[in-house]
Formats: structure tokens, C-alpha cells, sequence
């Protein structure tokens, strides 16, 4: 009986099992030290009725519903040309800014989008490539707010390149259930005591501090806010939290809440979460403006850097701009569409939405969009400064 | 001699054939742990500069304005303590069932056990999502405590609340005690507690004298285990926690993805790897326990 195996070597089951689930902890531990970003994921294919040049793989990273799934229009033009998306859902807009700032994304994901206000930013951390334009021809169809002027030039068009091809916008005010409470007229009627225990309050740091500056009237479209500014802001959302049941972590979870009927209303609101919680069989979540002002998106896809099937990712944009796939997002998403011959073949209450005929009055009087302050003159709270804030304000 | 140069091949081969078994798990435990903990470990002494941007710059400014922030070192006792008495709650919910599975049944043993896993085979999300229907305004308890006239009104405090979280926490890590234990159980011969029976202990001196003393491995492995996973879970706190939603995890995940500061998130990671080595450390002394 031979045996080279000296005492040190041997591990009893007792070590085995102490060391053992010290290790499997510790490698359990590694995704939160490197505080990897979690979402959900979907895929969808079109069968092989037909194949051209634009056959390949969508690989989406960005928020739910703006990869355009369930939309008759892109649904035939996927199976049209046998094009595979697979996309994963993102729970905050950081989510994209670490995706692609650490390296992460560039090379797996092939098409993302990027709210108006943080173009500047993406372009200084280099996560967009310039769009070639010849490849996108339906996006000529678009309002002129959207692909010249000021507005433009100022978060898609500049440096003498087209980063992104904004595709919807919307406002931001108050998801709420109908059947349960009115629509809110203003933010304060969710402070009541009558509400206490049954709002949430969405982890959404942007669009609550601009909701929070509309309601304490110092709204700014250049975002331009003292230290001082902000803190009264957060004291705002504070006085929310006090009232609130909880602080929603995504958009996606407001829905799953509303149709639990753990909460009645929810606030920054977002008007897609009515058709995520249609879809879980509860038609009677709304969205309301409340009288002070709301928070103003306008999303755009971009195609980030290192991108790969670039055929099928600016045909998918192409197609994304048609009148009809403009508005079935429109009507999907609850949202606005920026093809205005997308207007006529929506159903009423969509087109009734957002007022159409008066769209750049809306966007550059009534409801601006806002900037991201990645750099600010000093003296006023820099984008850093607005995590930090809300960051303090969740763990209080 | 020739029989010296067989035993000395014997031990070359034996040699080869271990380290081809074990290098694969080395190389990808290096890769994929050591590595990445080396990097953020190195990065923690560096000084941030824009987001996802280091300069290179030795510093323990990351350390110092973590340990100083008010807000984080709530955040750290609340993370910890909620991991402690989660790993306590399994700890003392799992003796009986693995004391009942290792030493009271026989046929039913891998059936048993087979019950204790297959809660693992629904998803983490999946488990947590399903406290909604449990613990909600409109969920079962309250439905059921409400039909039978013990209360009149929902019991809001069962979800969203630490209590939620420490619940859901429980529900998570329970098998892996349960399992950790059995196995730490199954050493344990059961003469040893006959004869303890008829030298006259009682049930409770039996267990504390013999099968506490013989299974702390396994129990300090699962406290272990949940200590640590618990502590640094953010997703359940962000889900159940209600307005109490920010675990110390969140601060970390908020670092790299909000902030984009890489330094002070992977500071604050390495003082949440410092608390589980000292708590492990901690723990393991726990092993030379001879009983009460």
C-alpha cells in the first residue's frame, strides 16, 4: 500500500465543507465587489420566410419596450429579414453609462439609446459612433426639431457628426391607479395623509430632481442648481419618501406594484408603465402631468462603438422610423412619436396625448429638456453631486 | 532500488494527474476571482478622476472618506446586522430539520433532503417576487388573518420592511444551512447519542455535549455562507426593503454605475471583505466548543 499523500495535503470533510463554503462565498461575493449591472432579458426572431443583406443579430441594451417587440411593423420586417433581437433591459439610464464606459458593452451590444441630455456626456466618454445617415433615410420623415436647429445640434447633431436619431420623447409626471384615487392635480396631493403607505417614490435621480425643481419653482432647463437648490430638492423628495411605502428600483417593478396593488400612485411616473401593467392584465394604471411641470425625455438609438452586423442594426433603426412602427410606439409605449406621418394612424387617444401641432413650443418653452451637468460653472451641484444627494436620500 | 524508482514514477504520475485535475479550477478561480480582486484592490488606492477614470496616484482618501461618511457606516450596520441575524434565524430554524433528517429518518432521508433542495431550482428573482403574494396588502397572510376576524385591516409592516428582507433572506439561505449541517451531521455516529441517553443525559445536554460540539463545522460554514451573501445582497433589500431599501451593497453598485468612481466603490469592498475574514476568523474559534 503505497501512499504519497502527506497529512498537509488531506483534507477531512469537516475542512472540506469550512473551506470549501468559505470559497464558494467569497467567488459567490465577486459580482457585488464588482458591482456587475443586473437586467432582465427577452429574445425575439422572425422565422426564415426571407433573407437579404440585413439578416443578423440586434443585440439591444437599453430600457424595456424600446426595442420595439411587440410591434406589428417591426415584427414583419424581423421576419421579412430573418433578423434576431436579443435585448437586455436596463433598470436606470446609469446602467448604460457604466455598460459602455467600462468596456463591457462595446463588441456585444450592437444598438442602445441614449436620453437627449446625456449626448454631450456619451460623446465625451466616446460610447457612440457617428450614425451614417445614408443608411437611415426614413429618419428625413421626422419633425424638424428633431434633425436640425438648436435643439438638434445641442444633444444629437454636433462636432460635425449625428451621434444618436431621437425616436420618442415624452413627459414625466405621476403613475397612478384609476380606480383607486384621482389623477393628481399637483405633487404635493401625494404628500396627503390619506395616501400615507401607498405611493412609491421611482429610484430615478434625474427626473425626480427636475420634478423636484418644478415643484419648488426653480426649474432650469440648463440644470444649473446651487448646492443649497439641491438640498431643498431633496428635502422636497424626503417629505415624499415619509409618506411612501416604498422607493420603486425600476419601472419595470412600478408595474409589477400596481398590479399587486400594493401602491395607488407612484411618482417620478413614467406613461409606459400603463402598457407594462396592461400587459399583466391591469388596464387601470394612468399617467397624469401634475400642474407644476414634469420631467421631459427624448430618447435617441445609438449605435455604440465596436458595434458589429451594422446592415441589421441601421436597418432596424430605419424601419423603427416608419409611420406605422412610429405609431404603434406611440401607441405601445405610451409615448410621443417624432414622425408626424405617424400622427394620422395612431388611435385617438393616443394622438391626444401630446400636442402634436405645437410640438417645439412644447420642447423648448413648456417642457425643455434637460441637461445632464457633467461640468458646471462653480458654485452650482454637478451631476456627481445629484447622485451623491439621491443616494443620501435613499439610505436616510 | 528498481522498486524506489517505481514508487518515485508512482508519485510523478500522481502528481501530473493532480495537478491536471486541479489546474483548470486554479487557473479560473485566478482568473476569474484573484485577478479581478487584485485589480480592484489596487484601484482602491488610486485617485478618481471623471467617471470610470483613475489617476494614477497613491491615496487612502477612498478608505478615510468611506470610513468618515455618516451614511455609509449606518448603512454597513444595518447590512451587517441584518446578514448576522439572517444567518443566526437559519442557523437555529435548520439544527431541528437536520438533526430530524440525520439522525430520525431512514428511507425518507434522500427524499427529505431532495425536498430541502428543491426550493433552490425556482430562481433567486422568481423567490422574491413570490413575498408579493405571501406578505402583500392583498396577500395570502393578510387575506386569511382578515377572513378569520383577527384583524380588520391589512398588516402593512409585512412587506416592504427589514422585516421582509429578513424573511426573504431565510427562505433563501435555509436549504443551504439545512444542507450544510446533514452533511456536517452525517459524522456523527449515532452510538454516541445512545450512549448518552443511557448514561442518563438528557435530549437537550445530549445535543449540546455531542452533536452541537461535532456539527460547529458545518454550522460555522453556514453562518458563514449567509453572513456574507446577505450582507452584501442588494437586490433583495431593493425589492422587499420598502422605503429602508439601501443596503451597503447598493452603496457599492451606486460607486461604480451612478458615480462612476471605481476607487471608492472598490474601497468600500475591500472593508466589507475585511469585516467577513474577521468575522470568519471570528467564527472558526467557535470550533474548539465542547459543549455547554
Amino acid at each position: 500500500m503505497i501512499s504519497d499523500e502527506s497529512p498537509a495535503m488531506r483534507f477531512s470533510r469537516r475542512e472540506l465543507l469550512k473551506y470549501g463554503s468559505l470559497l464558494a462565498a467569497t467567488a459567490s461575493a465577486g459580482p457585488v465587489l464588482a458591482a456587475c449591472s443586473s437586467g432582465s432579458t427577452s429574445t425575439a426572431t422572425g422565422s426564415s420566410a426571407g433573407s437579404g443583406s440585413m439578416a443578423g443579430t440586434v443585440n439591444f441594451y437599453s430600457w424595456q419596450g424600446y426595442d420595439l417587440l411587440p410591434e406589428p411593423a417591426l415584427k414583419a420586417w424581423r421576419k421579412k429579414h430573418d433578423v434576431l433581437i436579443h435585448s437586455t433591459y436596463v433598470s436606470t439610464h446609469n446602467d448604460i453609462t457604466a455598460k459602455f464606459s467600462t468596456g463591457g458593452g462595446h463588441g456585444i451590444y450592437n444598438l442602445s439609446t441614449y436620453e437627449a441630455g446625456y449626448g454631450p456626456y456619451y460623446v465625451g466618454l466616446k460610447i457612440p459612433s457617428p450614425i451614417d445617415m445614408s443608411k437611415v433615410p426614413n429618419f428625413q420623415q421626422v419633425y424638424p426639431i428633431f434633425r436640425q436647429g438648436a435643439v438638434s445640434s445641442r444633444w444629437w447633431n454636433f462636432g460635425g457628426h449625428q451621434w444618436a436619431l431621437p425616436f420618442t420623447w415624452g413627459l414625466q409626471g405621476v403613475n397612478y391607479d384609476a380606480t383607486k384615487i384621482k389623477p393628481p392635480a399637483s405633487y404635493n396631493d401625494l404628500l396627503s395623509p390619506s395616501l400615507k403607505g401607498k405611493i412609491g417614490v421611482t429610484d430615478d435621480p434625474v427626473a425626480a430632481i427636475v420634478i423636484g425643481a418644478h415643484v419648488l419653482g426653480i426649474f432650469r432647463s440648463d440644470s444649473r442648481y446651487t448646492p443649497a437648490q439641491l438640498n431643498q430638492i431633496i428635502g422636497f423628495w424626503s417629505k415624499m419618501k415619509k409618506n411612501a411605502r416604498l422607493v420603486i428600483p425600476s419601472y419595470g417593478n412600478m408595474a409589477d406594484l400596481f398590479v399587486a396593488g400594493e401602491i395607488v400612485a407612484a411618482t417620478p411616473g413614467w406613461s409606459a408603465v400603463n402598457s407594462f401593467a396592461a400587459a399583466k392584465g391591469d388596464k387601470n394604471v394612468q399617467h397624469t402631468l401634475p400642474k407644476e411641470g414634469s420631467a421631459t425625455f427624448c430618447d435617441a438609438f445609438m449605435v455604440p462603438t465596436g458595434a458589429t452586423d451594422l446592415d441589421t442594426v441601421y436597418g432596424y433603426i430605419n424601419e423603427a422610423f416608419s409611420p406605422q412602427a412610429q405609431a404603434q410606439e406611440a401607441e405601445n409605449l405610451v409615448q410621443g412619436a417624432v414622425n408626424p406621418q405617424a400622427v394620422p394612424l395612431m388611435d385617438a387617444a393616443t394622438r391626444g396625448l401630446y400636442p402634436y401641432n405645437n410640438i417645439d413650443q412644447v420642447l423648448t418653452v413648456t417642457a425643455p429638456l434637460e441637461e445632464i451637468p457633467v461640468t458646471v460653472p462653480s458654485g452650482y451641484a454637478n451631476f456627481n453631486d445629484w447622485n451623491t444627494a439621491w443616494e443620501s436620500f435613499k439610505a436616510s | 532500488m528498481a522498486s524506489a524508482t517505481g514508487i518515485a514514477a508512482a508519485r510523478r504520475r500522481r502528481r501530473t494527474a493532480v495537478a491536471l485535475l486541479v489546474g483548470p479550477a486554479v487557473v479560473l478561480v485566478s482568473g476569474a476571482l484573484l485577478i479581478p480582486t487584485i485589480n480592484l484592490l489596487v484601484q482602491s488606492f488610486l485617485v478618481p478622476s471623471g467617471y470610470g477614470q483613475v489617476s494614477y496616484h497613491f491615496t487612502i482618501a477612498n478608505y478615510t472618506s468611506a470610513l468618515t461618511d455618516p451614511t455609509y457606516l449606518k448603512l454597513a450596520l444595518y447590512s451587517f446586522g441584518l446578514g448576522a441575524l439572517a444567518a443566526i434565524a437559519c442557523l437555529v430554524l435548520g439544527y431541528p430539520v437536520a438533526y430530524f433528517i440525520s439522525f430520525r429518518l431512514t428511507r425518507g432521508r434522500n427524499i427529505a433532503l431532495f425536498l430541502v433542495v428543491v426550493s433552490l431550482f425556482t430562481s433567486y428573482l422568481v423567490r422574491l417576487y413570490a413575498w408579493y403574494t405571501i406578505l402583500g396588502e392583498h396577500g395570502v397572510i393578510n387575506d386569511a388573518l382578515i377572513r378569520l376576524g383577527v384583524i380588520s385591516t391589512p398588516l402593512m409592516f409585512l412587506l416592504f420592511s427589514r422585516w421582509a428582507v429578513l424573511t426573504a433572506f431565510v427562505n433563501i439561505f435555509l436549504p443551504y444551512t439545512i444542507l450544510m449541517l446533514t452533511s456536517s451531521m452525517q459524522n456523527i455516529r449515532k452510538d454516541l447519542l445512545e450512549n448518552a441517553r443511557d448514561l442518563g443525559a438528557s435530549p437537550l445536554r445530549t445535543f449540546s455535549r455531542i452533536v452541537l460540539p461535532l456539527s460547529m463545522t458545518g454550522a460555522i460554514g453556514a453562518l458563514v455562507y449567509t453572513f456574507i451573501l446577505t450582507s452584501g445582497d442588494y437586490i433583495t433589500p431593493a425589492l422587499l426593503g420598502g422605503t429602508q431599501s439601501t443596503a451597503i451593497a447598493n452603496v457599492v453598485s451606486d460607486q461604480f454605475l451612478a458615480l462612476g468612481n471605481r476607487p471608492e466603490g472598490a474601497a468600500i469592498s475591500f472593508m466589507m471583505l475585511a469585516v467577513f475574514f474577521v468575522v470568519y476568523l471570528g467564527l472558526t474559534r467557535l470550533e474548539r466548543f465542547k459543549g455547554f
